[in-house]
């Protein structure tokens, strides 16, 4: 997990490059950049994107850019450079007020507001996290122990990280309570047939086949694919069905 | 059998032409609604647009009107409810054949029947084929 700016150095691109490809504002890539404040998951994934790097590469709240890299990272015309063209800003609305009046109206510069921290993960990535730890048969304190932080103080990207390491494991680890559910909709997948006639393959069983029209022809299945089935007759003829032309075929088990 | 595969039958039967083709003997602006028809496993399209394909095909509107129920969502939807409960169903095929039995499964392409009156053996349906289903 590095800072942006330096996942920007390493891929050669400008701020404006990073902007135009992700989309995002080269005022706010800036403040992301220095820190100023966090980037939001929706942007975190934009310019992941555009970095061609994993949201988990990325920093939410990057450190601020050391002086000695500024120029570096940023050339000294940066809001010109990097912003699109806009027109001038139509005239104050007091043509009374002279130009030459001091910012904020002579009062204190107002004191520069804090940069946030990463968000405090969502209600509903924390059930998420409650529901994956059911199927490992983990109650909350016992998931906590997993993470290694109690779930009030997970924030986003901690949150986020750990949905998938926890799908990850429920994948390569099969806990009891994850049922290997059939995808119901869209409809499964055609693996099914194809693993039954591998079997039938493997096994030289011959099947019975009736055909859309009625004929019928009995065989032993030696190759398949999605669309169609090549099976050897009793008398040596090799046929090859368009699966398009079966109505059904019987095998004994 | 669906609407869709049923419309692909027909264009089939009817000497292949294009859904584009189609469309401009009907006046329709864009084959889209007809491919619609044909590769959603849902039920979709309008009222007007199925009664105007039937007298296209020389079809009874109330045979597609009866298929669009007949979806292979619909047919997704009772395999699972017969799978899962154990019941024992009846296929009815286009050529009006009655198969009956149990899912063992079934997938996007077929179905593993163990029919009742022989359970040493396995029936592998096409889909296809399946023209209406019930409950035993």
């Amino acid at each position: 997990m590095d800072d942006l700016w330096k996942i920007r150095l390493k891929k050669q691109m400008t701020v404006a490059q990073l902007s135009a490809r992700a989309g995002i504002p080269a005022r706010l890539l800036h403040e992301y950049e220095e820190g100023a404040r966090s980037v939001p998951m929706r942007n975190l994934e934009a310019i992941a994107k555009a970095l061609y790097v994993d949201v988990m590469d990325i920093k939410a709240l990057s450190d601020p850019i050391p002086a000695n890299l500024t120029d570096e990272v940023r050339p000294p015309r940066r809001a010109a450079e990097d912003e699109p063209q806009r027109p001038a800003a139509p005239p104050a609305a007091r043509p009374s007020e002279p130009r030459s009046a001091p910012p904020y109206g002579g009062r204190e510069r107002p004191p520069r507001r804090e940069p946030r921290g990463p968000s405090k993960a969502r209600e509903s990535q924390v059930q998420h996290l409650l529901s994956l730890a059911q199927l490992f048969e983990w109650d909350q304190a016992a998931l906590e122990r997993e993470m290694g932080t109690p779930l009030a103080q997970l924030d986003r990207m901690e949150a986020s990280r750990w949905l998938k390491v926890l799908q990850e494991r429920i994948v390569t680890e099969r806990p009891k309570g994850a049922k290997k559910r059939r995808p119901y909709l869209p409809e499964s997948v055609d693996a099914f047939e194809l693993h039954y006639l591998q079997d039938r393959q493997d096994t030289e069983k011959p099947l019975d086949f009736v055909l859309f029209n009625g004929d019928k022809l009995t065989g032993r299945v030696i190759g398949f694919g999605p669309y169609n089935i090549t099976v050897v007759t009793p008398d040596g003829a090799e046929v090859t069905l368009n699966k398009l032309a079966i109505a059904y075929y019987t095998g004994e088990e | 059998m669906s609407l869709g595969d049923y419309l692909r039958y027909l264009r089939a039967v009817h000497g292949g032409e294009s859904t584009q083709d189609i469309a401009t003997k009907l006046g329709l602006p864009s084959p889209w609604p007809i491919n619609e028809i044909e590769q959603r496993y849902r039920d979709c399209g309008d009222n007007e647009l199925v009664a105007r394909l039937a007298e296209y095909y020389g079809v009874p509107v109330e045979e597609m009107q009866w298929r669009r129920r007949r979806s292979r969502k619909a047919l997704t939807a009772f395999l699972s409810e017969a799978q899962d409960n154990a019941h024992t169903i009846v296929l009815v095929l286009r050529n009006e054949e009655r198969l009956i039995g149990t899912v063992e499964w079934f997938d996007m392409g077929a179905i593993l029947l163990k029919p009742l009156d022989d359970e040493k053996r396995d029936i592998m349906v096409q889909r296809h084929i399946v023209d209406d289903w019930e409950m035993a």
